[in-house]
């Protein structure tokens, strides 16, 4: 039982290694050239899809407070015309960092073997977008 | 086995010192992008690995458990042979070392779980926040390794264990643990996250955004711990309360209150960039709350009901909790220059202004109970003499307290954000005032008058109730009017598409039910202790409870808890001349380790435990208790014989001689002393709970597809906003 002990013990030391000096492994074997500005980049488009996502929230809100009766029909035009000037200047920061990242990236792809594939989520969303809108085209969809 | 978990402990150990050191190495060397964020990406997989060899450590002490393996010391020391199955599984966590492993595997497993969910995300507060997480495992782990082994092996293994403590077989006592180490160590999360984006000074609400859930979680996790404990409290200790101002119990409603005015506040900081210090200070102090409640529980600093946690951990966790406190302050006032609110407070009559309304309140609730749980060790230190509050002193500063609160709860849900008009306010408020005034009228005439604060409870927890239903008919009427659903089709669509909104909606209602349900239980029970023979009866409230006969069991009795000998009662309760229930309490005798009480009466030498027997419905519960009298002179000539005449060791000639004792009990019964509670309301209690859990669940609950519903949201705000359009905007 001692000796069935010990071998788990250090095969469990094994996997651990293995786990945790994966990254460091990784990164002394494919050296990773992705510029930090890139990696920025993505961060800020991640925090402004977020900021995004916060005002539709707050749009959304807005909406059912009015058609519940708590908001003033002019009150309610105020925020609202607020919240949508906030995510258009939102809107506007989102592409112009996806261009950013869309200039940036074939220049990291050159000769570099990539280790992830950063700009998916926004390749999805981008798609999204154009899905969302096509369907928003046949019918159009209450707050409520 | 014992070594394999102990080697376990030291590989955690090592995890842990690895990680901070990578996680800050990553953050704040000088290097490349690829070669920080591989030394900070190896120091989120040292919290991955973390939970695997905890998860291992965990299973080899269950296991341990589970095959009576008592070369363990610690399953030696809260295990038998004769606790059942279903409690040997959960008693990992009735021992001081089981429950530091435990604590040091939900934590290792949450963390797991939050930085799987923000990898890519938040790289500036994310290395401190791994830092801040490993830092605190490490310290549970050194806790075990130093202090408290769980694998500490007995060579040679005693044949038996001391058993579990009767008092936690108990069906909930089984979850009631995990769920309350689970609350703690979740607050853990947004903790370490606040501070990491104070250490990284990037206070926007990113920080917030990813921990919301997490909060919430906690807050859910760290309620239902306290309902299962108070149903413990309720079903198991013979006293028929279920609240009792025990420091334990006041140490995990501490971290809850503060957590409560958190996941408010938060909402705040997320629409209007408001409350930053705030937020800072709330999730801050919920951490260190959450900690301290470890170490009440833990340390047995203060006496309390919960005994079994006692132990000499005070000196670790006081160091612990004087960094926790000290690195708070100083985060907060160092970066107060960040934390500067963005936008101003448009109108006093928004909800904005609620939630600050009830964030104070909360907070002083927090502050009394704080107060209170610590003024033994507070006078102690002044003048050294250790006085203690009892419940009169907590009730008169936390009743008006919850009054307002409640109020705030009912309020809160109508006002808008941002800005709300007074006659649309009033035109809201109305109904639910004029129901509560209903009620409250209602209530005078039919004579309830003696308790205002809980005639005040009833009406505002019916105001409450009535601005919940309005608001939800109100939404779905809405919804019905644009989209032409069906009523039930509206409403669950409504839900689905405003969980937060709804599931808090819920949580509002189910925390009213609960208050008035303590109000009534609390205000309005009658309780009696009397010693009845067979046949004799007594008057409870409006109901007569009759001693109809005795009961004796010799082992496996109906509780299942393996109590040696479980004598109880039948009684019959009838209300208006009518049998209205059957009711069968007892109480278990269990073994002791006590040889020296002969070798019959070490069976049923331990701390006997009642099973407590009720009637329960929507009005109120009858609750019974029995303590039967075995130390008559008849009952206790039966057991001095059998010491003299059955050899140790013989257990069946000793539980024959048992058999004797209960027949000779059952024909020649002695009166028994019997606790009987007329307690109306209190079912509300449970529901009510069950009612907010509901809600919470709802709200944290994530959408089917929040990417795609991301992705809409986008096309069709940037559509409308680009032509124009006036309609408003839908997701």
């Amino acid at each position: 039982m001692q000796a069935l002990a010990g071998l788990l013990a250090v095969l469990l030391v094994v996997i651990v290694l293995a786990i945790v000096s994966g990254p460091l492994r990784a990164h002394l074997l494919v050296r990773d050239r992705r510029s930090a500005s890139l990696s920025s980049d993505e961060e800020a488009l991640r925090r402004l899809e977020a900021e995004r996502e916060a005002r539709y929230r707050e749009l959304r809100d807005a909406e059912l407070d009015y058609r519940t009766g708590k908001l003033r029909s002019k009150d309610y035009e105020v925020i609202r015309e607020n919240l949508r000037r906030e995510a258009l200047a939102i809107l506007d920061a989102i592409e112009a960092t996806r261009a950013r990242l869309a200039l940036a990236a074939p220049a990291a792809d050159q000769g570099v073997e990539r280790r992830s594939e950063p700009a998916r989520p926004s390749a999805d969303l981008e798609q999204g977008d154009r899905v969302a809108e096509q369907q928003h085209r046949e019918q159009d969809r209450p707050a409520v | 086995m014992a070594s394999l978990g102990y080697a376990c402990l030291l590989l955690t150990l090592a995890l842990c010192g690895y990680g901070v050191v990578a996680a800050l190495y990553g953050a704040r060397a000088q290097l490349g992008a690829g070669a920080a964020a591989s030394w900070v990406e190896s120091a989120r997989r040292a919290v991955y690995a973390l939970a695997l060899v905890l998860s291992v450590a965990m299973a080899v002490l269950e296991v341990a458990f589970l095959r009576n393996d008592f070369s363990f010391y610690t399953v030696a020391s809260s295990s038998s042979r004769t606790t059942p199955e279903i409690y040997r599984a959960a008693a990992i966590w009735a021992s001081q070392e089981g429950s530091l492993l435990l604590w040091s595997w939900l934590l290792a497993l949450w963390s797991s779980l939050m930085l799987f969910l923000v990898r890519n995300r938040m790289r500036e507060a994310t290395p401190y926040a791994i830092a801040i997480l490993l830092a605190l495992a490490g310290f549970f782990d050194a806790l075990m390794v130093f202090y408290a082994n769980p694998f500490k092996a007995l060579n040679p293994a005693p044949a038996e264990g001391a058993g579990l403590d009767p008092l936690l077989r108990f069906p909930t006592m089984m979850i009631h643990p995990p769920m309350l180490y689970s609350g703690y160590t979740l607050a853990m999360v947004p903790f370490a996250f606040g501070a990491g984006a104070l250490i990284a000074r990037r206070v926007d609400a990113q920080w917030i955004r990813m921990t919301r859930r997490f909060a919430l979680a906690s807050w859910m996790f760290l309620g239902f711990g306290i309902l299962l404990g108070a149903r413990w409290s309720f079903s198991e200790l013979g006293w028929g309360g279920y609240w009792g101002w025990d420091p334990v119990e006041n140490a995990a409603l501490m971290p809850w209150l503060t957590g409560t005015a958190f996941i408010h506040s938060i909402m705040i900081q997320e629409k209007r960039g408001m409350l930053k210090v705030w937020n800072a200070a709330l999730v801050l102090a919920t951490g260190t709350l959450a900690i301290m409640g470890t170490f009440l529980v833990r340390s047995g600093v203060l006496d309390s009901i919960h005994a079994f946690g006692a132990s000499t951990l005070g000196v670790p966790f006081v160091a612990l909790i004087a960094l926790l406190i000290g690195g708070s302050i100083y985060l907060v006032v160092s970066r107060r220059d960040l934390l500067h609110s963005e936008h101003r407070l448009d109108s006093l009559l928004s909800r904005e202004s609620a939630f600050l309304a009830n964030n104070v309140v909360l907070v002083g609730l927090c502050f009394v109970v704080f107060w209170g749980t610590y003024f033994p060790l507070i006078s102690k230190t002044l003048n050294g003499q250790q006085a203690s509050v009892g419940a009169p002193w907590f009730d008169r500063y936390t009743v008006p307290l919850a009054l307002i609160l409640v109020a705030l709860t009912g309020i809160g849900p109508i006002i808008p954000w941002r800005r709300a008009s007074a006659a649309a306010l009033r035109r809201h408020l109305l109904g639910p005032l004029l129901l509560a005034a209903l009620l409250l009228v209602v209530l005078l005439a039919l004579g309830v008058r003696s308790h205002p604060a809980a005639l005040t409870m009833f009406a505002l927890g019916a105001f409450v109730l009535a601005v919940v239903v309005g608001e939800i008919a109100r939404g779905t009427s809405a919804r019905m009017a644009v989209t032409r659903e069906s009523p039930p089709a509206a409403l669950l669509a409504l839900i689905g598409r405003s969980r937060r909104r709804y599931g808090g909606y819920l949580v509002h209602a189910g925390v009213a039910l609960l208050l008035i349900g303590v109000a009534g239980s609390s205000s309005f029970q009658h309780q009696v202790e009397h010693d009845l023979s067979v046949g004799q009866s007594v008057r409870v409230g409006g109901d007569t409870v009759r001693y109809v006969r005795p009961t004796a069991a010799l082992l496996n009795g109906p509780d299942h808890t393996g109590a040696t000998l479980n004598l109880g009662a039948v009684l019959e309760v009838r209300s208006h001349g009518r049998r209205v229930s059957l009711l069968h309490p007892s109480e278990g005798f269990y073994s002791s380790d006590e040889p020296s009480q002969g070798s019959v009466g070490y069976l049923i030498g331990g701390q006997p435990v009642s099973h407590v027997a009720m009637d329960a419905g929507l009005t109120g519960d009858v609750w019974s208790a029995i303590e039967p009298n075995i130390h008559t002179p008849a009952l206790q000539r039966v057991i001095e014989g059998a010491n003299r005449i059955v050899p140790a060791g013989h257990l069946e000639e000793a539980l024959v001689a048992l058999t004797v004792l209960a027949r000779d009990y059952l024909r020649n019964p002695p009166p028994a002393q019997f606790n009987l509670i007329s307690e109306p309301l209190v079912e509300w209690i449970w529901l009510g709970g069950i009612l907010a859990l509901i809600g919470a669940l709802i709200a944290i609950w994530p959408g089917p597809r929040p990417l795609r519903a991301l992705a809409r949201a986008g096309a069709l705000v940037a559509r409308r906003a680009r032509s124009g359009e006036s309609e408003p905007v839908g997701a």
